[in-house]
Order: structure tokens, then C-alpha cells, then sequence
């Protein structure tokens, strides 16, 4: 106290009250601005890493645009570059993972929300959040070693490839259902009580309240957390490494192995891969439409979010 | 939802009167049951997941050699027999029809002949004389044991192996568990799961007697202290994770260092200094954007930046690193790369932390004079922070289970030495992980499962404790 009116008295001598120069002060600012700089650079060194890669790629004279969105062969060494294949096992094995994973994790989700004690809740929700914790390698590792052995044992050893896009797609439904239920359950949690009580009020059972009143006024949290584990699903790598496929194949059989975008990079990366090489700026050309795939997702699920929010 | 139809007759509505009610009622009842399934579904998911890997860190397996023994022991020399053991061992192993014919190909009756034909013939004559000659390792003498040992070793084992106990210090039995496991590389040929083999091991042995009669066999555990502790060798029955475990350490360490001091201050900007401005809601939706980016597009930018545009830092050279590596596929670059994959992670937790912080004590902090850097670092972080751990808990989980950007980074599928320093190329448990799973042999999935485990309990506790802190947090606020 004696200090403060010390320089109180001290800047009145002065006859200035005016804000004191801290050069220390602007200094951390300064760095704290830097490292909020460190992000912007990360997303524009990523632009401009797929951009000058991909340009690289695309200016090779055995590569064509047209030809990159139209064939059905990929294979650069052989002067093919078509990257169909690959989009198509992306879509079908995250298509597979999106049915398995929607229908589990939203209904474990009106399960924790609507009907879950508070004491069984404690203890489900952390749970779900570990299986959340589990590093993809291991579900790849389930995938080679659990799923792909069942999926021959019931319809039958010629029929399922060793690799199949099948046994990627299903446990990435598993991997994706924490997802979608922490998420949805969040949505469902921030509906408002006085809905319930309206609907119960009015007669309708529990199922009737969850899904008639209380999962229509969650539908945009849910929607956003299903694009979410879509967009999971497409950028996931280690599972359909290991168990989707080890080649691109251009087929829509589930029980074929087909490499996904995600897949290919991986496996054209491991290993020395050297900087001059067509393959090495092939990866960056699937990755540009990696990128821009989850990033309209992304957008869209945001959007989403923001424009049918039911604000309470 | 016509629930109540009131108009279907004057009379006073008793409740349940309408005869939906019950079956409603019953709609909802299978309902709950049905959500309720789906979330034992997810759960029994986890359970499988974890009793296939538990299922492969031990059990019941039959050893063999990978080489043949007769390529390696000495054999009994023919040349050193008599002519009679000679004649007797022809006569014991050329079949009686083809005897019966030799003489009159020959000229002459076999007891007639000279040492030299009689060896002639037999070499032409006898199948798999290697066979015949071989002797069984336990007849050898030491002497011969040890010259086997010198012969087919590497300069360097051999020299390693007699400096930690002399070879002629060492018991007969102890040589030959040498020369079995380091010459004739003693392996595993068949594995069973790990509770067929701890509840039915019975059947299991009777089944690998059939098979493999004279097997070598007994019970395994895959996941050992030895396994742990050990070298990273190119044979699953004796390869170790101690240079996965290293290199996931220093790559762990490396990565707070940077990704947790510039995702707080990236949070205690947003949060304290900056305000409504145009800049922050820029790097506020780009952190949205960021943490949605798929993790192999971390890979591709930290290869295209980190190894290749910035390889002279990366790789040592331009701090005088003796004998750098030729490009940055190293430690550091690993590290920031995994450190802007989980810079969004860390930024996002520092903002719900600081947001949490109850507004009257950075009132009350100003008000008594002190700067907006005082109020942050005195008084707001210290408050922040258990909730600020968090988020770096979570964190370090996701980069220590992370392998997708490693394997477009570079982190080498196999390394033989520990990595001694931020330049030297190196392997992380994940990745190791990966490399395993994906052979084929059984053997390697052992191996790979066991390294799950390893990962698991680090990473699980990791996540479990992040839950805990946060639910008391909850709790006390």
C-alpha cells in the first residue's frame, strides 16, 4: 500500500498519469502473438506443401489432370494415374464404418443421456472415452488378427481376400463409435429439461420423448458428430494399412483388398523413399484430395453446428 | 402423436383404458432394451479387442532349428574306417535289389573291392550319406563344441559370448544352448493361443507328440522383462523394444518441450490479449480447421519441411554433428512433427481452462495494480493449470499412440541401436507395432501383441489419470 501510493504521489510529482511503458510487457505479448503465429503457419505450410508436391506431380509429362480424376488405374510407374481406385476403397471402407458406427454410438448415446443413472453414467462415459484412447495401430491389429479370420470363418476362406476392405471398414466402426456417442451424447445432454417434462406432460412414454422430442432438437449436434466421424474415417490410416489392402484394386466387392488414400501414402512412405522419384510427389497429389475431403466435412459439420443450433 | 383419443367414448378416460397405452408401454420397455444393447455391443467390443491381444503374449510352442544341424556338425569321416565297416555299412544301406545287381555292373563282388572303389561306391550308392555320418551334438567333446561355436559365429559374438564367460569355463550343457540358439537358430514353429494352452495344455501336448515327434516344446510367455529390456533383433523369439521404448521417450520429451510452452501461450493469447480482434478469430477457426486434419497430412508436411527443406538442422549438420545422417529422417523432426499434431489438443484445453478461471480474480488482480502478464502468471495459470495438465495429458497419449505421421517422417522400420541424441535415426514403440503385425508369422504377431500391451498400460494410464484429474476438477469447481 505504501509502495502504490508512493508512485502514485511519485507520477503526481510528474504531473503525468500517463499509461507507463512496459518493455518487458510488450516483449511477452510479442511472443505470445508469435506463438499463435505457429498454427497460421502450420496450415499454410501444409497448403503450400500439398500445392508445390502435387504441382510437381501433376507437371511430370506422364501425368494429366483429366486423366488423374477419370482413370481407373493407379500405378505411376507404369505411366497410370488414375486416383478413382483409391477414392473408391476411402469410400467404402468408411461407408462400411459409418453404418456400423451411427446406429451403435447414437443409441448408446440416447442410452447415457435418457435413461442411464447418474452412477452408471460416471462410470459408462469413461469407458467409452478410454476406447476413444486406444491408438489405431491396434485396431489394425485386431482387424488382421480377430476380424479378418471371422469374416472368412462365416462366409467362407475363398470368398474373403486376406486383405478386404470389409474387415478395415468394420473395426473402423468400432474405433469411430466413441466418436459419434460423446459427441451426440453432448448434443442430447444440452436439451433443455422443460421438453422432457412437456412430452412426459402430454403422455408420451420415455422411447417416445427420446426419439420424437428430445433427438430432433439434438439433430444438428448429432449430424455434426457423424460428419465428424466420417471425416475421422477417411483420414484414418493405420487400420486399413494393416488389414484393407496392399495394392490399389478397382472394385466394389467389400471382401477384396483394395488400398485406400490414406493406405497407399503409408505404404509407398515406408521405407527410403527417395525425394526425386514420381512416387515421391504421387503421395502429395492423393493428399491434396485427402485434404480437401475432410476439410469440407470439417466446414460443413461447423456449419452445421452454428446454423441449426437451437439456442435455448 | 395422438396419444389419448378422447372421442372414442363419452365415458371418463381411465388411465390404460386405451388399449395402445400397453402397447406402447411395451414399444418402450424392447426400446431401452435395444439402446441399452448397443452400448454392451461397444463394450463387448473392448473386451475382444483385449482378450486377442491378451490372447498372443503367451502360450504353448513347438521349437525347431531353422538350420540343419548336419550343416554344421562335424561328421565321422568315411575315409577313417576300415574296409570291413566299409562293406558292412554298404551292405546295411544300399537297398537288397540294387545290391544284388552292383556286382555284376562293377565287374566284381563288393567284398573284392579296394577302399577307395568300396568309398566310390558307396558315395554313388548310399543315399544322404550326410545322414548316415552325422553324430548328435551331445556326442561331440567340448573341444568340438567350441570349434563349431568359432567356426559359424561372427568374429564379433564370438568374441562378445567368450568375454561374458570364457567357452571353456562353460558346461557342456550351456554349449549346446549356445550352438542351438546362435548356430542353428533355435525357433519357433508353431504357436497356440494363450488359454488353450493354460486350460487345455493336455490336448495340446498330445496333438504336438503326433505332429512333431522329438519336437522341442513347452510354454511361453511372449511378453517378458527380457523382451522389454532387449535388443531389436530380425527374430521374434529373440527380439526386444528397448530401442522402440527409447526412441518413444526422447520423441515424447522433445515434443512437450515444444508443443506444450507454444500451445499455452497460443491459449493465454487468445483467451487474455487478444480480444475480439480479426487476427484471433483467424487463428481461433484455423485451430478448428487444424485439429480435423488427418494425422498422415502432419506426415507429409513435416517429410516435405522438417526431412527435406530444413535437413541440415534435422539431420545435425549445421551444429557440427559428427557423421550426420544423410537427410532429417530423425528424432526431431518425429517430435515437431507429432508437436504440431497436437499443438490443436493443447490449445483448445489451455482455452477451456483459462475460460473456467472465475472472472473476479482477474479484477481483483488488476485492480491492485498489477500488468496483464502479472494477473496471467500469477494468478490465472496457477488456477489453470490441473485443468491446463489435462489437456497436455491427453496429449502426450495421442503422440505416444500416433504412427501414421511417423511412417511418412521416417522413422526407420528396423534399428539395431539405441538412438544416442535429437539426430539420430530411430523407431518408436507404435511403429514397431506396425511393422510386426504386418508379417505374416505367428511368431511376429506374439511379439507385436506383446508390444500392444507395453502400449497400452502407458497409454491407458495416461488417458485414466487425464479423466480422473478432470472429473475431480468438475467436482471442486
Amino acid at each position: 500500500m505504501a509502495t502504490f501510493s508512493a508512485s502514485l504521489s511519485q507520477s503526481r510529482a510528474r504531473g503525468s498519469l500517463k499509461k507507463k511503458q512496459r518493455p518487458g510487457e510488450s516483449l511477452i505479448r510479442a511472443s505470445l502473438v508469435a506463438s499463435a503465429l505457429v498454427s497460421i503457419l502450420t496450415t499454410i505450410g501444409i497448403v503450400v506443401v500439398l500445392f508445390v508436391e502435387a504441382f510437381n506431380f501433376f507437371a511430370a509429362p506422364e501425368v494429366s489432370l483429366l486423366e488423374f480424376f477419370t482413370d481407373t488405374v493407379w500405378a505411376p510407374e507404369a505411366g497410370r494415374v488414375g486416383i478413382l481406385p483409391l477414392v473408391t476403397a476411402t469410400l467404402i471402407t468408411s461407408v462400411i464404418a459409418i453404418v456400423i458406427a451411427l446406429p451403435l454410438g447414437l443409441s448408446a448415446a440416447i442410452f447415457l443421456s435418457e435413461y442411464a443413472s447418474p452412477r452408471a453414467r460416471a462410470y459408462l462415459k469413461p469407458i467409452l472415452e478410454l476406447l476413444a484412447g486406444i491408438p489405431t495401430v491396434v485396431y489394425g491389429f485386431f482387424a488382421v488378427t480377430f476380424m479378418t479370420p471371422l469374416l472368412k470363418s462365416i462366409f467362407g476362406q475363398d470368398t474373403v481376400e486376406f486383405y478386404n476392405m470389409a474387415s478395415a471398414g468394420l473395426v473402423m466402426g468400432i474405433m469411430i463409435i466413441p466418436i459419434v456417442a460423446s459427441m451426440s451424447e453432448d448434443a442430447l445432454s444440452a436439451v433443455p429439461r422443460a421438453l422432457r417434462e412437456g412430452s412426459y406432460g402430454l403422455g408420451a412414454t420415455k422411447l417416445e420423448t427420446s426419439f420424437k422430442v428430445v433427438l430432433p432438437a439434438a439433430v444438428s449436434g448429432i449430424a455434426a458428430s457423424v460428419i465428424v466421424g466420417i471425416s475421422r474415417a477417411f483420414g484414418e490410416t493405420m487400420i486399413v494399412a494393416l488389414a484393407a489392402g496392399a495394392g490399389p484394386n478397382f472394385t466394389f466387392n467389400p471382401f477384396q483388398a483394395a488400398e485406400t488414400m490414406t493406405g497407399h501414402i503409408a505404404r509407398i512412405s515406408s521405407g527410403d523413399l527417395s525425394f526425386d522419384s514420381l512416387d515421391y510427389t504421387s503421395i502429395f497429389s492423393i493428399g491434396i484430395v485427402l485434404f480437401f475431403m475432410t476439410l469440407t466435412l470439417n466446414i460443413i459439420s461447423r456449419w452445421i453446428v452454428q446454423r441449426y443450433r437451437e439456442v435455448y | 402423436m395422438a396419444m389419448i383419443s378422447p372421442s372414442r367414448s363419452a365415458e371418463p378416460l381411465e388411465i390404460g383404458a386405451d388399449p395402445s397405452v400397453r402397447r406402447r408401454q411395451r414399444v418402450g420397455l424392447l426400446g431401452q432394451a435395444g439402446l441399452f444393447l448397443s452400448l454392451v455391443i461397444a463394450l463387448i467390443a473392448l473386451i475382444v479387442l483385449l482378450l486377442d491381444v491378451g490372447s498372443r503374449i503367451g502360450g504353448m510352442v513347438v521349437y525347431g532349428f531353422r538350420i540343419d544341424p548336419l550343416t554344421v556338425v562335424p561328421s565321422i569321416s568315411l575315409e577313417e574306417l576300415s574296409q570291413e565297416e566299409l562293406l558292412q555299412l554298404a551292405k546295411d544301406n544300399i537297398p537288397p535289389e540294387r545290391l544284388a545287381e552292383l556286382p555284376e555292373e562293377l565287374g566284381a563282388n563288393l567284398e573284392d573291392l579296394s577302399v577307395d572303389d568300396l568309398l566310390n561306391v558307396i558315395y554313388a550308392e548310399v543315399p544322404n550319406v550326410d545322414v548316415l555320418t552325422a553324430r548328435p551334438l551331445e556326442a561331440l567333446s567340448d573341444q568340438e563344441l567350441i570349434e563349431i561355436l568359432s567356426q559359424n559365429l561372427t568374429a564379433q559374438r564370438y568374441e562378445a559370448l567368450n568375454a561374458a564367460q570364457p567357452f571353456e569355463a562353460r558346461s557342456r550343457e550351456d554349449l549346446i544352448e549356445l550352438i542351438e540358439q546362435e548356430v542353428l537358430l533355435e525357433s519357433v514353429i508353431k504357436t497356440w493361443p494363450l488359454f488353450p494352452s493354460l486350460f487345455n495344455r493336455a490336448a495340446i501336448e498330445e496333438e504336438i507328440r503326433a505332429n512333431y515327434p522329438g519336437a522341442e516344446y513347452g510354454f511361453r510367455w511372449w511378453l517378458t522383462p527380457e523382451f522389454i529390456v532387449g535388443d531389436l533383433t530380425t527374430r521374434p523369439e529373440t527380439s526386444g523394444l528397448r530401442p522402440a521404448i527409447i526412441g518413444s521417450v526422447l520423441m515424447i520429451v522433445i515434443t512437450i518441450l515444444f508443443a506444450v510452452p507454444v500451445g499455452i501461450a497460443t491459449g493465454v493469447y487468445l483467451e487474455e490479449f487478444a480480444g475480439k480482434s480479426r487476427f484471433s478469430a483467424l487463428v481461433q477457426t484455423n485451430i478448428y480447421n487444424l485439429s480435423g486434419v488427418p494425422s498422415i497430412i502432419y506426415g507429409m508436411l513435416g517429410v516435405a519441411i522438417f526431412v527435406r527443406a530444413l535437413s541440415d538442422f534435422t539431420s545435425g549438420a549445421a551444429f557440427g554433428v559428427p557423421d550426420p545422417p544423410p537427410n532429417g529422417r530423425t528424432i526431431i523432426s518425429g517430435a515437431l512433427t507429432m508437436g504440431l499434431l497436437i499443438l490443436p489438443l493443447v490449445i483448445i484445453n489451455t482455452q477451456e481452462a483459462i475460460r473456467a478461471v472465475p472472472q473476479g480474480l482477474r479484477d481483483g488482480s488488476l485492480a491492485l495494480g498489477a500488468t496483464k502478464w502479472q494477473t496471467v502468471w500469477h494468478h490465472i495459470l496457477p488456477v489453470a493449470f490441473p485443468s491446463i495438465l489435462t489437456g497436455i495429458i491427453l496429449g502426450i497419449s495421442r503422440a505416444l499412440g500416433e504412427t501414421a505421421p511417423l511412417i511418412v517422417v521416417g522413422a526407420a522400420a528396423f534399428v539395431t541401436t539405441d538412438p544416442s541424441g535429437l539426430f539420430s535415426t530411430f523407431t518408436v514403440l507404435p511403429m514397431q507395432i506396425y511393422t510386426w503385425a504386418k508379417l505374416p508369422a505367428d511368431t511376429f504377431r506374439n511379439i507385436s501383441a506383446a508390444a500392444i500391451v507395453v502400449l497400452l498400460v502407458v497409454v491407458l494410464s495416461f488417458n485414466l489419470t487425464a479423466i480422473i484429474l478432470r472429473n475431480r476438477l468438475r467436482k471442486s469447481l
